[in-house]
This record gives structure tokens, sequence and C-alpha cells, in this order.
């Protein structure tokens, strides 16, 4: 069922993206280029444009976007948000891609892992763990992070590597249990009704 | 009123000089306040980018925490703020939402009404607190300190989550009640670049740089900030955001400033631990 055409398009690609709730909007892009105006992140890096980013996934270079590293450093500060003339919350649209980039198990590059490192945490003590968060998402490259631990070493400032766990971690777990159960359902449901 | 403090990850562990100012604070306030062992991360909106169902779940956990003890939320990062304030209008605007929630709620005996109010820090000072009564506990003004507050996005953007001033202007207020003079700093409701800090780290301290460069141009000489996270980024990351080598700019999470001029020790303060040091700048 690929959609792909034979320089590589992928036409659906838009569709993927707009069923995430906050991918919604991306039909109505108008590539107005506000959004890029307002960015805080492209005024100090011209390689990320989320107008750009948008604008090829609805064009339907997918691998290229879930691909690109870009899509993992818009600073979700929110002021595309408040200017883009349809409403259609840009930055979300980002969210919406990083969403799909995530469900096809990207894990090639700093962002994804940064993302998913923060459920594992979570799971494992109820926080982000903070000492292993940069060592997770930088993987080797975390060397350019010691001359920053020693002094923050020195300030007595390096979060603990063992945190304690939160009261009542085992009901986060549970709650986890829960929503990837029904996930599953819903998924084998949709599976049957695809069937008949 | 009541409240459950709730610091974020970061106030517990990399910026705990934050939370333990806050703490001071609140004591010397007299606002009647609990930490809770119980509340967990709120996902930061990026476990939402994984597994948004699982975000949500957290965030009506602690809701269901806080009003359990009938108390309100309070919390000194932005990027908590707006989670908690995104999951709490996503339960609100969605009833199957509400109900589905509620149902695993249920099975590890929790109930999630939708009572609880989500508050920052700042806002119980301005809203709940008022400036008459702070000023009425200011005793040593820090005087011939030109302050320049940081916002940062989180309490502010996006305006449909952030049902606040979107152009707030109390710390600004706070900084004069202290005694300092308020600077306007066109970065005041900008982005320090925290949130790509590990993604990308050279674009992340050019964002902060431009903060820092531009506190020159405005002549600050500290800068204030009600948010963790910003104070990660322009405190701790300083050192490596300041390429250009620009003269060193102190950094004060906003219970140090207040607590300051409310004559609390630096060491109460945990002055010590703020990386860029505000010694030469305020005498204590
Ligand atoms: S501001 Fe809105 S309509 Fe304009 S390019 Fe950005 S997302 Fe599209
Ligand atoms: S939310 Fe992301 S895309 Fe939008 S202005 Fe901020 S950094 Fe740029």
């Amino acid at each position: 069922m690929d959609p792909n055409d034979e320089k590589g398009l992928d036409y659906h690609f838009y569709k993927e993206i707009a069923k995430h709730p906050k991918g919604e909007g991306i039909t109505k892009c108008l590539s107005c280029g506000t959004c890029s105006s307002t960015c805080q992140v492209l005024a100090v890096n011209n390689n990320y444009n989320p107008r750009k980013i948008i604008q090829k996934a609805v064009l339907g270079l997918r691998e290229e976007v879930l691909n690109s590293e870009m899509i993992w450093i818009c600073a979700r500060c929110n002021s595309c948000i408040e200017k883009c003339p349809k409403g259609i919350r840009p930055g979300d649209i980002i969210t919406a891609i990083r969403n799909v980039a995530l469900e096809e198990g990207k894990t090639s590059n700093k962002g994804v892992r940064h993302s998913i490192y923060f459920k594992k945490s979570i799971l494992q003590t109820g926080k982000v763990n903070e000492a292993i968060l940069p060592l997770y998402t930088l993987r080797f490259k975390i060397f350019s992070q010691v001359p920053q631990a020693i002094k923050m070493f020195f300030k007595g400032k390096l979060p603990p590597i063992f945190p304690k766990k939160i009261k009542g971690i085992k009901d986060i777990r549970k709650l986890n249990q829960l929503i990837q159960n029904r996930k599953l359902k819903q998924a084998k449901d949709l599976n049957k009704r695809g069937q008949s | 009123m009541k409240y459950a403090l709730y610091p974020g990850c970061a106030g517990e562990a990399t910026t705990e000089e934050s939370l333990k100012a806050t703490i001071k604070i609140l004591e010397v306030l007299g606002v009647d306040f609990e930490e809770n062992e119980a509340f967990s991360c709120c996902g930061a909106g990026i476990v939402e980018e994984e597994d948004a169902e699982f975000e949500l779940a957290l965030n009506a956990r602690n809701f269901a925490l806080a009003e359990q003890d009938g108390r309100d939320i309070v919390t000194i990062c932005n990027t908590c703020l707006m989670t908690m304030l995104k999951s709490q209008k996503a339960l609100a605007d969605d009833a199957k939402l509400f109900e589905q929630v509620n149902e695993d709620l249920k099975e590890i005996g929790l109930e999630y009404k939708g009572t609880v109010k989500i508050k920052h820090f700042l806002w119980m000072l301005r809203d709940d607190i008022g400036l008459e009564k702070i000023e009425s506990l200011i005793k040593t003004k820090i005087k011939d300190v030109r302050m320049a507050p940081f916002y940062g996005c989180h309490i502010i953007r996006p305006a449909d989550v952030i049902s606040d001033d979107k152009e707030p202007d109390f710390i600004s207020k706070l900084i004069k009640v202290c005694g300092a003079l308020p600077v306007e700093y066109r970065d005041k409701y900008n982005c320090c670049g925290f949130h790509i800090l590990l993604a990308d780290e050279d674009t992340s301290l050019k964002m902060t740089q431009k903060c820092l460069t531009n506190a020159h141009e405005d002549e600050a000489d500290m800068l204030v900030t009600p948010c963790t996270l910003c104070h990660i980024s322009l405190d701790c990351y300083q050192g490596r955001a300041n390429k250009a080598k620009l003269p060193e700019v102190p950094v004060l999470h906003l219970g140090q400033l207040l607590g300051l001029a409310m004559g609390i020790t630096a060491d109460e303060l945990g002055l010590d631990k703020n990386v860029i040091s505000t010694e030469q700048l305020i005498n204590y």
C-alpha cells in the first residue's frame, strides 16, 4: 500500500501527521512563513525552518523529514503558535511529526533518544534522572560535557545518579500497563474491522 | 489557601537552590504548603511525543493526589506549569478522555474531579499574597543594582493554555519592591534555548548567548527568572554560552531575589550553588 511514486514522494505522509491530534491543521498551511519569521531557533540557526519542514511534509518527502535532526530542534517556545494566521499551531505540527518518527522506531539521533529517555526514566523512578539523561542522549559525545560536569561538581550540583523512587511508583507502572493494553486492544479491533 | 509544592525534576536536582529559596519564602510568607513524595514528573510535553496518553495519566494522577489533600498545585518550573495546564485543558475539553482517565485512576484508588487549581509561584505571589504583604516583609533593600526580568516561554505561551497576562510585569514590580532598578529588557518574554540543550547544544547556547548579549545591551547587571529551566540555561550554562567572553551576568531565581531583600541568609537561599557568582553585586 506504499503510495510512493517514482520520485520517492509519499503523498499520504501528511495524513499520517494529521492523524495525530497536534497535526490536524497541516493541510491548512499557506506556506506564508509567518512561523519562520517569529521562530526563535531560526533567529540563531537558519538551517532550521518550520515553514520548510511543514512544506516538505505536505509534499511527501517522508524519509527526509522523519530522518532529519531538524524536527528535534524546535525549542517549543510557542512563538509561532501565537502568530500563525491560519491558527494551525506550527510548533505542534512539529510535535506531530515527532510522534510519527517515534512510531517508526527511529532512534538514530540525539533528539529521539532525548525524547525516549523521559518515559523510560519515569517508569523507573517516577522522575526524570538528570544525571543519566545526557548520557542516554549524547552517547559517546558525552565527553564534550566533561568541562561542564566538572564545573557543576565543584558547585556540588551534579544530580544524583540513583535518585530515590517516588511513593507509589507501582501505580505509575500500572497506569502505563492499562494504557498499553488498551492501545493493543484498539489496534486489534481496528485490524479485525479492516479484515471483515 | 493550601498548596502542594511541585518543584519539577530540575528544582529537585540541578537547580536545587531555587527550590531551597522558594521553600524559605513560602515559610516566611506563612503559606500552608506541603511537598508530596508521591508526585511524579509531569512529562514535560516530551513524554507526549512518544505516548500522549501516558503523559495525561501522569498529570491526572498528580492532580488527583493534590485534590485528595485539598491542595492547589504551585510550581517553580514554567514547563511543568504549561504541561499541567495543557493536560488539565485536554481533560476539561474532552468528556470521553476525562472518563477514560478516571477509569484508569480508579484502578489505583484515585479520582480526578477537575477542581484543583494550578499556579506558578509568581502568580501565587501576585494573586494570593499581594505586593503589599511582600513589601511589608522587606528588610534590606538591594540598592544600585539594575535587574532585568526573564519570564521564559511557558509562563506566557501558548496563550490558549496559559490564560494569564500575555505581557506580565509582576517581576519588575517585585524587583522595585526589593529596592533594585527594574530594567526594560528586550528578551524578557523570549526563549533561553533550554529545551534543545541536549538535542543541539550549539543552537541552544546561541539562544542563551543572545539573551546574555542583550542583557548587556540593555544595561542589566543581573537577570531574575521564575523558572528552574531558564535558570539552568542562563546560569549553569552561561560559561559555555558566553563565546564572546562578555562580562558575566549573574542570575537569580525569583525566590532568591525576594529572600535577599527579606534578610534571609545567602546560605539559606543556596546562593553558593549559583554557577555565576552573585557576590560582586549583592553584599550579603
Ligand atoms: S505561519 Fe501557519 S500558515 Fe504560515 S507557513 Fe507557518 S504554519 Fe503555515
Ligand atoms: S515553537 Fe518551535 S517552530 Fe515554533 S517558533 Fe518556537 S522553536 Fe520555532
